[in-house]
């Protein structure tokens, strides 16, 4: 029982990290700071618009509200492992995942800022649910803000990935 | 026969690969260790006098890296700029630190230096401030009292800032007309709330020794200037650069104190130096937007013709002048929007409240007025028992009568000169994809419980302009093209769509040009990126930037042959030599006979150039919302949205579709969610999105987009801006479509938003006798 | 918007845990999933002297079948009690309520203990525990008691500082279930909302918003039973609202206290609609 720095130790994205750490250090800061992993987007640091989504030990988690102490021993991933968390890996030239190249073609970004945290999600989203229905679908955006796009293209780039 | 990835394809984003893949770099991605963060200690009072501010708690504090408060500004630092002031103005700049007075809470008091954020915010709650409270101003109505308190006693009044109108006889047209419609409105206060908050770092720029600025703004070459002009640092000795930025939608078009307050701090403790706006912060940190009464009154005839409008705006434009504060009046001056309206009268009056200080935000009153008109026309066609879209159709302005004076002019716009449009072809059009003439036997079928509704609205409004544009082409050593615009990306893919104009004007593939945007050194004297202007005007100066850069490979290339310049013709991406037809040189070949011969072709083949025509162009759009409205609940969905927009010719129409639906999703968001609420002690009740509402993907309607393309006289791409269309027409077609859902019977509230369950209860139940519930 | 500083304990026993209660009491808050408690702590509102994270804490992540109770540990996740069989089987009334709590994100870190015990007035589910009759085990270093939904989700909150709540007790009770909520937006926080759950003659209504705390309606529930299959009109519902209400009315910045009461019967009604449409496992 300590304020002082503690000692911990994830893998992100597959890579070790080890540091010392306060016990109020968020683990937002944390991946963005010690880990490298800057497509972790503070957005709101309220857990409301989902932009710092991450998948700690195969959960997805809004990152701004968890501690970094309490990822000490786990893996997290971020958008840098999207690949894996879709299962599909990446394919065809472009260095992009099915759902990166939907995105793209549906144009369902425009500043990016929501985007990674959004993909992670959606990510796990379909790895829980193969054939979401619009409704489920909603439901999961329910969790994501995006103040440029309007949605529909986020709607229609997740359903174009839909067997 | 569209080559690919030109003009007019729907061309996916080059910027995309970076933001899809987390490697986008945003102001937050440019901290490195070592700097300073910087918390900004703000008021917790609305208005008051500081009687005292004690830092004792901190300064012995070996994690206090550095305070600064009002006593230890420069003497002379220059207050904070505002852009559209007309003269006879009252100069309510914001100073970049409070002095003796603060006017609204979040105002900022002093900054205080640490190692990380989170010890810089235990440090700021130790200093202690002392106030003692002065009489609130929270109401634009009692501010504009003659009795009212005063926020700058000095000014003798809290109205400061003052345009009208006038067009015609409307006195004339009051006294003939056959009915007189007469409402107001009142908007309220929004954020822009882009998901990336705003931030600034300043440090010494490694390479040059000179002072470097990043900050998340969408006016990185205004905020140069104007942090030169308050610091009194030479312009030459400061670049700003604006990362990619993660939204703006007009709150980041300002020149704010923490900008200029981390540039301070580097000069007085000598340190780099960030700050990271949160968001409990930017709900009273950032400029808000929309909050204005309208007053509009319109003389009506027999037949439906409106001879006369008459606007009275008040904006409620927070406690000081932002950079462009006094919009509502430009708005207003265009409330007419697409009809005739032969006569009329507008006086716009600013006011300032101790509230934040109001921006512009995306459609800059034109979402407003809009509004106030639309609105007005259903209620003159409900007067008269005409119908909505028959009203309309009479009082539209006809194509052929373009370019059209309006007879009115205002800051930034010298004359409101529609320059071209075809408004009812846009009527039809929506009409015609939204179903309208099916809409009542869709209205029939409806369930008891849910009523539905139709409600329309045309919009005209302003784009472009804001200053000359400049462009630099030049080739690069390995042969790919490079653009420096001033253009600053803020989502809207601007960035592609200058590469296919380039790419279109040059008869090269976008591939092979490269676009530099946001850096100052690049582009010192661009305006930078807001009024929807980035692809009109950052495309004509490349084009300008092309046509100069033909020139100069021209030249070399006859150079080289030993020809006349005249000879070369520039076609399809390739020098052709009149004499030598069969031997066309492409820039690859003109680098390497140029570099055989010793001449360094990087160096010729840089051209700069300015696009200095007024370009003002006016888009114009027709919004249809269908709406489904829960009797028993209250609950608004807007089930479908149909926009018809004109923008001249069309770059990229996969990006003005996205930048259209999330402007509507905007408006939406202002019409059902988004407030921001003040308790009557001044204190922001708007701390995070619990109270904020945001609209979600459940929220989004389903679209349905068409063009028109009326190519705009004003400029040699015949383009118009497409950035604030969504906003400005959506507020007015959902808040028709409300009226039309809740029936002719009830009063539709003078408030144009939120319209919130509890209000669309209220209004269900005020018709006496009539159960709401099922 | 960063946390104030604390100290930090990471228990891995339950008595460890009250032995820590024991000595802060006050000055200490629990932290299981962090949806409610971190907001508060990165707002500065919450400023605890220690925080006890018991995510570690082996055993009380578990759905366990009882005679007549399903007992569920502090660190079932929302989203796990969501998706369980047992659940759907034995609490229906549960399951229909928790898909429409937040988001599935939130849902699989917030804990449905957590939920309960923040009793933010509209949440969904604090209004069924009430309804249900649940229970709660709670531990603290003199032993452990039952104690009744009310004593702890009631108006008046009788739950000790030194107090560890590490089950809650749903009633095994099949039963059709139908629920419906309104709110600002889809998927913001809840302003009204219902639950009803019909097994045989015994009706359980569930109303949250109305009150600051949630309400149990037996009410209109008996008015529900009685009419079945037949759905009643609002405004009868509302009579017996009239009824079921026992304390203050709630209202916020979203919803006055005029809209809740009057929209109450209406989601009622279309949770009672939704609960006779059931295939029925009564």
């Amino acid at each position: 029982m300590s304020d002082g720095p503690m000692a911990i130790r994830m893998t992100v994205d597959g890579a070790g990290v080890q540091a010392q750490v306060r016990p109020r250090y968020l683990l937002s800061d944390f991946l963005r700071e010690q880990a490298g992993a800057r497509g972790v987007h503070v957005g709101c640091g309220q857990g409301v618009c989902g932009a710092c989504t991450v998948v700690v030990d195969g959960v997805p988690v809004r990152a701004c509200l968890m501690l970094a102490v309490q990822a000490d021993g786990s893996a997290v991933q971020t958008i840098a492992s999207l690949p894996s968390l879709e299962g599909g890996g990446v394919s065809g030239g472009d260095g992009l995942t099915r759902l990166q190249r939907a995105f793209r073609n549906h144009h369902a970004l425009q500043c990016g800022y929501c985007t990674p945290g959004l993909l992670v999600a959606t990510a796990r989203f379909l790895a829980d649910h193969r054939s979401p229905s619009r409704a489920q679908i909603l439901g999961h955006l329910n969790g994501h803000l995006c103040r440029c796009s309007g949605y529909a293209n986020i709607i229609a780039a997740i359903e174009s990935v839909l067997e | 026969m569209m080559a690919p990835g030109k003009f007019g394809q729907r061309l996916r984003r080059r910027e995309d690969g970076p933001l899809l893949t987390g490697r986008g770099d945003y102001l937050a991605d440019l901290i490195e260790p070592g700097m300073a963060a910087m918390r900004v200690i703000r008021s917790t009072q609305a208005h008051a006098r500081i009687t005292s501010m004690d830092f004792s708690a901190v300064a012995n504090d070996p994690q206090c890296l550095g305070v600064l408060s009002a006593a230890d500004l420069p003497a002379g630092i220059g207050m904070l700029p505002a852009a559209d002031l007309v003269a006879g103005s009252a100069p309510a700049h914001q100073s970049v630190l409070a002095g003796e007075v603060v006017r609204y809470a979040g105002e900022p008091l002093a900054i205080i230096l640490a190692a990380d954020s989170y010890v810089a915010e235990d440090l700021a709650e130790r200093v202690s401030v002392q106030y003692e409270p002065l009489a609130l101003v929270m109401d634009v109505s009692a501010a504009s009292r003659a009795d009212a308190p005063l926020l700058y006693p000095k000014f003798g009044s809290n109205v400061v800032h003052q345009t009208s109108q006038r067009v015609g006889d409307p006195d004339l047209a009051f006294a003939l007309a056959a009915t007189l419609i007469d409402e107001t409105f009142s908007f309220q206060r929004v954020s822009a709330s882009s998901m990336e908050t705003r931030g600034a770092i300043a440090r010494i720029d490694p390479a040059s020794g000179r002072y470097l600025v990043h900050s998340s703004t969408q006016i990185p070459q205004i905020l140069r200037r104007e942090l030169a002009r308050i610091t009194g640092i030479n312009p030459d000795a400061l670049r700003v650069i604006a990362p990619q930025v993660g939204g703006g939608f007009g709150a980041k078009e300002a020149v704010y104190p923490e900008e200029v307050l981390v540039l301070l701090a580097l000069q007085r403790f000598g340190r780099a130096t960030y700050w990271i706006e949160d968001r409990v912060e930017s709900f009273s940190a950032s400029c808000h937007g929309r909050e204005e009464r309208i007053r509009l009154r319109a003389a009506v005839n027999a037949d439906g013709m409106i001879t006369a409008v008459d606007a009275d705006c008040l904006a409620d434009i927070g406690a000081a002048y932002s950079f462009l504060s006094n919009t509502p009046g430009a708005a207003i001056a265009s409330v007419r929007g697409p009809y005739r309206i032969p006569n009329f009268r507008s006086r716009a009056r600013s006011v300032v409240t101790n509230k934040t200080p109001l921006n512009v935000y995306r459609g800059a009153g034109y979402p407003q007025a809009t509004l106030a008109m639309e609105r007005v026309m259903d209620l003159a066609a409900a007067a008269l028992n005409l119908d909505r879209v028959e009203i309309r159709r009479r009082n539209l302005l006809p194509p052929e009568l373009f370019p059209v004076d309006r007879g009115v002019s205002y800051p930034g716009c010298d004359a409101v000169v529609f320059d071209s449009g075809n408004f009812p072809a846009l009527l039809d059009s929506t009409l015609d994809v939204v179903g309208y003439e099916g809409f009542e036997a869709r209205r029939a079928h409806s369930p008891a419980e849910l009523s539905l509704g139709i409600g329309l609205s045309l919009v005209v409004e302003m784009t472009g302009g804001g200053g000359a544009e400049p462009a630099r082409l030049r080739l690069l050593p390995d042969g790919r093209l490079q653009l420096s615009s001033g253009i600053v990306p803020i989502g809207q893919g601007s960035e592609t769509t200058l590469a296919q104009i380039l790419a279109e004007h040059l008869g090269l593939s976008p591939e092979g040009i490269e676009i530099v945007m946001g850096d100052t050194d690049h582009s010192p004297d661009s305006p930078g990126t807001f009024a929807s202007r980035g692809a009109t005007m950052g495309g004509n100066a490349a084009c300008l930037a092309a046509d100069a850069f033909i020139r100069r490979a021209r030249d070399l290339a006859a150079e080289l042959r030993g020809g006349d310049p005249e000879d070369m013709v520039w076609k399809a991406g390739v020098l052709i030599d009149r004499n030598r037809p069969a031997e066309p040189l492409s820039l690859a070949a003109l680098m390497q006979q140029a570099a055989a011969q010793g001449i360094e072709p990087a160096a010729r083949l840089d051209a700069t150039a300015r696009y200095e025509d007024d370009a003002v162009s006016w888009s114009s759009a027709c919004h249809a919302a269908v709406i489904e409205l829960d009797r028993g609940t209250g609950v608004i969905r807007v089930l479908d949205y149909a926009v018809t927009h004109d923008c001249g010719r069309v770059a990229n129409p996969l990006l003005v579709d996205g930048q259209i639906m999330g402007g509507v999703v905007q408006g939406l968001g202002q019409c059902l969610f988004e407030a921001i609420r003040y308790d009557p002690a001044g204190a922001p009740q708007t701390q995070g999105y619990v109270d904020y509402i945001l609209p979600t993907a459940a929220s989004a309607p389903r679209f349905m987009l068409r063009h028109i393309e009326t190519p705009s006289p004003r400029n040699p791409l015949g383009m118009k801006g497409a950035g604030e269309a969504g906003c400005s027409g959506a507020l007015a077609a959902i808040a028709n479509a409300i009226a039309d859902a809740l029936g002719p019977r009830r009063p539709v509230p003078e408030g144009s938003g939120p319209f919130t369950p509890d209000l669309v209860r209220e209004i269900l139940h005020s018709v006496r006798g009539e159960e709401a519930a099922l | 918007m960063k946390p104030a500083p604390f100290r930090y304990a990471r228990p891995t026993s339950v008595a460890e845990v009250v032995g820590l209660l024991a000595t802060h009491g006050a000055a200490a808050r629990l932290l299981a999933g962090g949806q409610s408690l971190m907001p508060l702590m990165l707002r500065r509102v919450e400023r605890p002297a220690l925080l006890i994270d018991i995510n570690r804490i082996t055993g009380l992540d578990e759905i366990e079948i009882q005679p007549t109770r399903i007992r569920m540990g502090a660190l079932v996740r929302q989203e796990q009690a969501l998706r369980s069989p047992i659940i759907a089987q034995a609490v229906p009334g549960l399951a229909a309520a928790l898909a429409w709590v937040a988001n599935p994100v939130v849902r699989q870190r917030g804990t449905v203990i957590g939920n309960l015990l923040t009793n933010s007035p509209g949440a969904e589910l604090p209004a069924v525990a009430l309804a249900l009759g649940a229970e709660f085990a709670v531990r603290h270093a003199g032993g452990e008691e039952i104690m009744p939904a009310e004593a702890l989700l009631g108006p008046q909150r009788r739950l000790s500082p030194q107090a560890l709540v590490t089950h809650v007790l749903w009633p095994r009770r099949p039963a059709r279930a139908g629920f419906y909520e309104v709110a600002r937006r889809d998927g913001h926080a809840p302003v009204v909302s219902s639950l009803v759950t019909l097994t045989g003659e015994d009706c359980r209504v569930a109303l949250s918003g109305v009150c600051p705390t949630g309400l149990s309606c037996p009410a209109m529930a008996r008015m529900i039973a009685q009419q079945f299959p037949a759905l009643p009109a609002t405004q009868e519902l509302a009579r017996a609202l009239e009824e079921d209400l026992t304390g203050p009315l709630y209202a916020d910045a979203h919803s006055s206290a005029r809209y809740r009461l009057q929209v109450a019967p209406v989601v009622s009604q279309r949770a009672t609609r939704d609960m006779i449409l059931q295939a029925g496992a009564a």
